[in-house]
């Protein structure tokens, strides 16, 4: 959890029905009533961006109509189908809607029809600190209304955030971000932030590469940033000017835990400066000058106990160890290292449905090594802010102590009126909540339901294979199949049209004339299946049995409609060819050899000695990388599976859980002991869905302290991958 | 009580801004006064700069017109290989390309076919 806060605000579309009379009779027994009038409730339409009254006359009830309890029934859903997916994007992180249908008026006759429909949504400008904010990254390529406006949005991305904490007080600003480029860059992101205390601008360029079946390494990925930061340090302040290039890459996952590595490396340049405004620094400490880095760390990721989907237990572990060689100084004549070691563990257990339990700890400890005189900046500070080794970076690793009772880098020597900033320290945090209300997003009644759980596991038996074929998709063999779909598609439509040109001949023999109409028919409808897709769309399953041949235990192999296809066409050149219209037979012959090679290499070019020429679609499944494909989509469909029962099982739509927490931090300094606060706090976390609001006031519990305190305000996402 | 039908759709974005998550639940109401259930999930991945659909999951309980789906369902198991989805999608399409769009939305076998194929 990440201290900072946000000024936050619920944009809700909450419509007020009129006051009416309600219908409180079974719905079944207005069966066959005059229906007066259908209205459809939505106060607050217009920030949904869409006509929704303009949908009243395609809803299953109708206004003059005869009540219809089963379209009745149905209709809220049905009326969801028509609104069509909610829009969420960068700039929208959260949108919801409900939609409850209601029978108002009713007389012996007639009644009304009213559908209420609410809407919400969570812009993350409203909700989302800088300390709580990921690394920006790629498009969303949509745009919900083409404008010029709306263009420009789209292209830069525009991300105001305003934000409070302790040490930079009120602070306000907006990252742009360019974003779905071409190349090896996928996007550009500008930040800007402004404090009361403080400071940043920011220029980040990035791309990744993701190899879903690759044996080891599944994603490589490439920043290169340049960044000037003020902060405050306790009365001081620290200026920072950086320009670093960044490399990671992460593996695939092992074993039932899923056990997933990263390891990364930066290089960084640029010059520091601390102003210590009656700060007491060592005086053998550097103050300004220039300083550059190399910094590499590795670390792991994982489920232990195997992440069942259906466990009322869930852990997750993570752990980096990192190090930092630096030099610094008006030449860079001073040396130095650190380390850190970072580690996170988070249990989630659900007593009852939607009264989650959650414990989070985390140990984090850090070594500075310097022989007479280190950059101030580089030392440790603990409070309330957090610092990641690679500032920007997907995978965080904490590197200042964290103790959330007092205010950021304020606790920072280990005597009073000693020199600011330790060599070394160790940190531990922990955070206990229990949730005691909640709305939950399933209701009871469908849950326990005692068909809902055979009705879940129908339903995810066939998801595994759809991600099976979309990871073929990614394999380059299967690529080099979808490039010999556009000369197919050519060749189909030459052919239909000089098939076409056949039937206007006159005179034109009755039985060839049949032959061709028929051979053109089949043609156009072959060519329909794939002309004017998009080639990236395609997946496997899109050729089977259309070009590829189907296995079947019973038969050997169907095969695939392409092979009669280009029969029809060769019968039919032959045909001319015997009628004595040799142009036009001649014409069909070179179009019937692409449709023929195209059908031998789908199904692999064998050799005389059985060895395939060119990959087909049986021989690409049984390469190794094809059967990775098939085995990762499993162990894929077990995350969504653990994600969609968190949603029924344990989120709620609005959740209230009391939280303690506790914190310990010790700080080193060279020849002295080492000292030691402690810092301890309640206060409550509040749900929506996925995202948690924080409030809570932790004390310092430091016998030598001035038992003074600090706020702690969160805004948090949900993970709901981990 | 009263049956009341109501439909709940949330949509989210993760924090790294490339997967959504889509979630729908539908609470109907059959005509004899009970309750039928709809789940829809649908997860999507960032792909080549456009939000393409990864997963997508429907559970329905006591919907009587989906028996027949869910039977079908039952009937296919997990061992749908890519080479039978794309048997059962080429008949999806050559059934439908024979057909007019009213007679396509009304169809009980290209029903039947989709449910399977999809």
């Amino acid at each position: 959890m990440k201290p900072g806060t946000s000024l936050a605000a619920l944009l809700l579309g909450i419509a007020v029905p009129l006051v009416a009379q309600v219908c409180d009779q079974p719905f079944q027994t207005y069966q066959g009533r005059k229906v007066g009038k259908v209205r459809l409730d939505a106060p607050l339409s217009f920030l949904s961006g869409g006509p929704i009254l303009a949908l009243l006359d395609q809803l299953p009830v109708k206004t003059g109509g005869t009540f219809d309890a089963q379209a009745y029934g149905r209709s809220a859903g049905d009326l969801s189908e028509k609104l069509g997916e909610l829009r969420v994007n960068p700039l929208l992180h959260f949108a919801g809607r409900v939609i409850v249908s209601g029978i108002e008026n009713c007389t012996t006759d007639s009644i009304d029809v009213v559908f209420h429909v609410y809407r919400f949504e969570f812009p993350p400008m409203l909700g989302s600190s800088y300390e709580g904010q990921q690394q920006p990254s790629k498009l969303v390529g949509r745009q919900p209304v083409p404008s010029p406006a709306t263009r420009a949005l789209n292209s830069f991305m525009p991300r105001p955030f305003l934000g409070v904490d302790s040490a930079r007080k009120f602070m306000g600003g907006t990252s742009l971000q360019a974003r779905g480029l071409q190349g090896p860059i996928n996007s550009m992101t500008f930040t800007a932030l402004q404090g009361v205390h403080g400071s940043l601008f920011k220029f980040d360029t990035e791309g990744s590469t993701d190899l879903p079946t690759a044996r080891v390494v599944r994603q490589y990925e490439w920043r290169v940033s340049a960044l000037r930061e003020d902060q405050p340090i306790d009365a001081g302040s620290s200026t920072k000017a950086r320009l670093g290039a960044y490399f990671a890459g992460s593996s695939a996952s092992f074993g039932s835990a899923g056990w997933t590595f990263r390891a990364g490396t930066a290089l960084e340049g640029g010059t520091d400066r601390v102003d210590p405004n009656g700060l007491n620094v060592n005086p053998a400490d550097i103050l300004r000058g220039a300083t550059g880095s190399l910094k590499i760390y590795g670390g792991v990721t994982a489920n232990p106990g195997g992440g069942d989907p259906d466990s009322k237990w869930d852990h997750s572990l993570k752990a980096s160890y990192a190090y930092q060689l630096g030099k610094a100084g008006e030449t860079l004549n001073t040396s130095y290292g650190k380390r850190i070691l970072d580690s996170a563990w988070t249990t989630r257990f659900l007593p009852w449905n939607h009264r989650p339990i959650t414990l989070d700890l985390h140990f984090n400890r850090g070594w500075l090594g310097y022989a007479t005189a280190v950059p101030v900046a580089e030392r440790f500070f603990a409070g309330n802010g957090d610092q990641d080794f690679i500032e920007g970076d997907a995978w965080t690793i904490r590197s200042q102590p964290m103790l959330r009772s007092v205010p950021r880098n304020a606790f920072n020597t280990v005597v009073n009126g000693g020199y600011a900033g330790a060599d070394g320290f160790l940190a531990f945090n922990s955070t206990l909540s229990f949730c005691v209300w909640g709305k939950p997003l399933a209701p009871k009644a469908l849950t326990s339901d005692p068909k809902f759980p055979a009705a879940v596991k129908i339903a995810w038996d066939k998801p595994g294979q759809a991600i099976a074929d979309a990871n073929l998709a990614d394999l380059p063999a299967f690529k080099n199949l979808v490039a010999l779909i556009a000369p197919l598609v050519d060749s189909l439509g030459q052919a239909s049209t000089a098939i076409g040109n056949v039937l206007q001949l006159s005179p034109l023999d009755p039985d060839i004339h049949d032959q061709a109409d028929s051979v053109k028919t089949g043609v156009d409808l072959f060519r329909k299946k794939f002309a004017g897709k998009d080639p990236g769309d395609f997946v496997p399953s899109d050729f089977y049995s259309a070009i590829a041949d189907t296995p079947d235990p019973d038969l050997g192999a169907l095969p695939g409609q392409l092979s009669s296809v280009a029969g029809s066409v060769k019968n039919l050149a032959d045909s001319l060819r015997g009628a004595g219209l040799t142009a036009q037979a001649d014409s069909l012959l070179p179009l019937h050899k692409v449709m023929l090679e195209t059908y031998n290499k789908f199904n692999g070019d064998l050799d005389a000695a059985g060895k395939p020429r060119f990959m087909g679609l049986p021989q690409l499944e049984a390469t190794p990388e094809g059967q990775r494909a098939k085995t990762s989509a499993g162990a894929e469909v077990k995350i969504y599976r653990r994600m969609f029962n968190r949603i029924i099982y344990d989120m709620n739509v609005v959740g209230v859980s009391p939280l303690v927490l506790f914190d310990a931090t010790s700080l080193r300094q060279r020849n002295l002991p080492a000292s030691a606060r402690t810092g301890s706090g309640f206060g409550v976390k509040l749900s929506f869905f996925s995202v948690d609001l924080t409030f809570a006031y932790a004390w310092d519990r430091s016998p030598w302290a001035n038992r003074g305190g600090a706020f702690v305000f969160a805004f948090n996402v949900v993970d709901l991958f981990r | 009580m009263a049956c009341t039908p109501i439909s709940v759709t949330v949509a989210v974005i993760t924090p790294d801004d490339k997967r959504e998550i889509h979630f729908g639940l539908t609470h109907g109401c059959n005509p004899d006064g009970t309750d039928f259930w709809v789940i829809d999930f649908i997860l999507k991945q960032l792909k080549a700069g456009e939000m393409k659909t990864r997963i997508e999951v429907h559970v329905t309980v006591n919907k009587p017109e989906k028996a027949q789906q869910l039977a079908d369902s039952a009937q296919q198991g997990q061992d749908l290989s890519p080479a039978k989805i794309g048997l059962l999608k080429n008949q999806v399409a050559d059934l439908a390309s024979t057909m007019t769009q009213k007679q396509a939305e009304t169809s009980p076998e290209l029903k039947s076919l989709l449910n399977r194929a999809l």
